[in-house]
């Protein structure tokens, strides 16, 4: 199992190596002169080589590269050519909250999708079950980019009981976790019904009702238990998704986290702040689906490790 | 549900299509036209979807939307299955190095989300169509290489293969004549489905400015300067936001209806 699990992280690196170097040839190899980009064309020649000479575009890609590496490994990722700060330390400051935001909307996808999911399965084929499987579709395709301002409009405007945005107290963070939530909570519900009808057909439920166990403990107790797996897997491998998915909610309720980090990055042509947050969130999405497949395995007694 | 979910789904995006390829014939009035004694009028007589913030009219700029969605969705989708289903079908069929190099390639670019990667690269270029489908196109060949791959190695040991090997009937021919036919259902199924996330997509980099350039009819764009007047217009968000649900909306009940019918035991 250790043996295992050592493999797989080791296995990641030299993914996160492509990753690094993946974001390090996008944002130098695109057509544009940098310099011109961050300070416009009409800039002084002294501020221009000033630039340059800070973010090293003097020297040839390779030997920029050799430095993006070195940087990144030894923890220094450069400063923000906006406010001066070290890239890192705006990250820090404010990962927290779009950590915060993004469990927030897994709690409110898993309220939704598991009750809906297990109703769906076991009144499977019903008027319950197509309802459920149509709210489910219907949620999967709503862009969360409309359905936030739609709620605000709701929930902030006409009944007037939830604040529009920022994070002020914790009301604040309801509007953007059910928005968030809403297309996870869709997905998890069919995987929660596909994973429950596989259960409810196995032969151990057939002997369970045979001996006489009560539906309620045949559904929770026995088939929930072991559909359960497949569904951890899932929210596992949803929560780096979820961390990508936060950067238009987050605009959309001005929420203080790196979606808001990194479109202001974008808007300002404060590009060490954009490869830094780019990599954080893709280095996150890599770690965490390698842990959330680890799990499976190592949940799934079928699995040998 | 299954039988009715493809057909609402291909109800649905033949009236779409139908609005996309009619546009100038159904559009009442120029999209582009300027007109701001209305800018922010709500719906009213002539123009049932009111207008946005230049008094432009909002449903002709849904009805020219639905080109810029349908265009983008199609040649998006188009070139990721003609580079998917070529580097799937080499890779699988060849396998040894090239099949281990590719899996670590598409690995690589599996690592990154789809929405950050696409906005990571729109970020530093110009905003414009050819460049959403650039940007697009550039990881969405993945998930369809993947798929034909594994097509191809389940298919490749069947005796219809060995039996074309064994005649001498050349790689080439074998991909495109024996290969490809046996996987068209899996493929068609997540490219139903890849249609609904590229036209998400693009209205979502849209939405955040980067996408289509500005002034151009797209949905995703419509939304964003909707949101910026929400207290006073919320039509102007709420229209081209149902626009774009129902084409998702569409596509996936297409996806999930032909998954169904190609794959009965699945049921």
């Amino acid at each position: 199992m250790t043996h295992y699990l050592l493999r797989r992280f080791i296995s990641i690196i030299p993914v996160l190596f492509a990753v690094s170097t993946i974001v390090f040839f996008i944002i130098h190899f695109i057509p544009g002169d940098p310099i011109d980009l961050i300070l416009g064309e009409r800039a002084l020649a002294a501020d221009r080589a000033q630039l340059a000479h800070a973010l090293k575009l003097e020297e040839p890609v390779l030997v920029q590269y050799g430095y993006f590496l070195k940087g990144l490994i030894s923890g220094e990722w450069g400063t923000s050519i906006f406010d001066n700060r070290p890239v890192l330390e705006l990250i820090k400051d404010n990962y927290g909250a779009t950590v915060v935001l993004a469990c927030a909307a897994m709690f409110v996808a898993m309220f939704i999708a598991i009750p809906a999911g297990i109703i769906a399965a076991v009144k499977r084929n019903s008027i319950w079950d197509s309802i459920a499987m149509f709210i489910a579709l219907v949620g999967i395709s709503v862009p969360n980019f409309w359905l936030g301002p739609v709620l605000v409009l709701i929930f902030s405007v006409h009944v007037g009981i939830l604040p529009i945005s920022g994070r002020e107290s914790w009301t604040s963070l309801i509007l953007p976790a059910i928005t968030l939530g809403t297309g996870l909570a869709a997905m998890l519900a069919r995987m929660t019904r596909a994973s429950m009808i596989e259960e409810l057909k196995s032969e151990y439920i057939t002997v369970a009702r045979a001996k006489g166990v009560s539906e309620r403990n045949v559904i929770f107790k026995h088939a929930f238990k072991n559909a359960l797996n497949p569904i951890v897997t899932i929210v596992g491998l949803q929560v780096g998704t979820l961390l990508a998915g936060t950067i238009i909610t987050e605009k959309v309720f001005s929420w203080p986290g790196m979606g808001t980090l990194l479109l202001d990055s974008i808007r300002r042509r404060d590009y060490p702040v954009v490869e830094g947050c780019v990599l954080i969130i893709s280095f996150a999405y890599v770690i965490i689906n390698t842990m959330a497949d680890c799990l499976y395995k190592a949940f799934d007694p079928r699995v040998r490790l | 549900m299954r039988i009715w979910t493809f057909k609402i789904g291909a109800i649905l995006i033949c009236v779409l299509v139908l609005i996309a390829i009619f546009a100038p014939l159904i559009a009442p009035h120029d999209p582009n036209e300027y007109n701001l004694a209305l800018k922010f009028a709500g719906p009213h007589s002539g123009f049932w979807f009111g207008h946005d913030a230049d008094g432009r009219d909002i449903l002709s700029r849904i009805i020219y939307g639905a080109r810029i969605s349908f265009g983008i969705g199609v040649l998006v989708v188009g070139i990721s299955l003609l580079i998917g289903c070529a580097l799937g079908l080499i890779a699988g069929y060849s396998g040894g190095w090239v099949d281990q190099f590719f899996l670590f390639v598409s690995d690589v670019f599996l690592a990154f989300p789809s929405f950050l990667f696409a906005l990571a690269v729109a970020a530093f270029l110009e905003p414009s169509i050819v460049s959403v489908i650039f940007i697009l196109s550039l990881k969405g060949w993945v998930t369809y290489a993947r798929l034909v791959r594994a097509q191809t190695l389940t298919l490749k040991h069947r005796e219809f293969i060995l039996a074309g090997k064994a005649i001498g009937v050349s790689r080439w021919r074998i991909y495109f004549r024996h290969l490809m036919p046996n996987m068209i259902g899996p493929v068609l199924v997540n490219a139903s489905f890849g249609m609904a996330g590229v036209i998400m997509i693009e209205s979502a980099l849209s939405f955040l400015g980067v996408g289509v350039p500005v002034n151009t009819p797209s949905w995703g764009a419509m939304i964003d300067q909707g949101t910026q007047y929400l207290l006073i217009a919320p039509h102007m968000s709420i229209f081209p936001g149902i626009f774009i649900m129902l084409i998702v909306l569409g596509f996936n009940f297409l996806g999930d209806g032909l998954r169904d019918k190609l794959a009965p035991r699945g049921k």
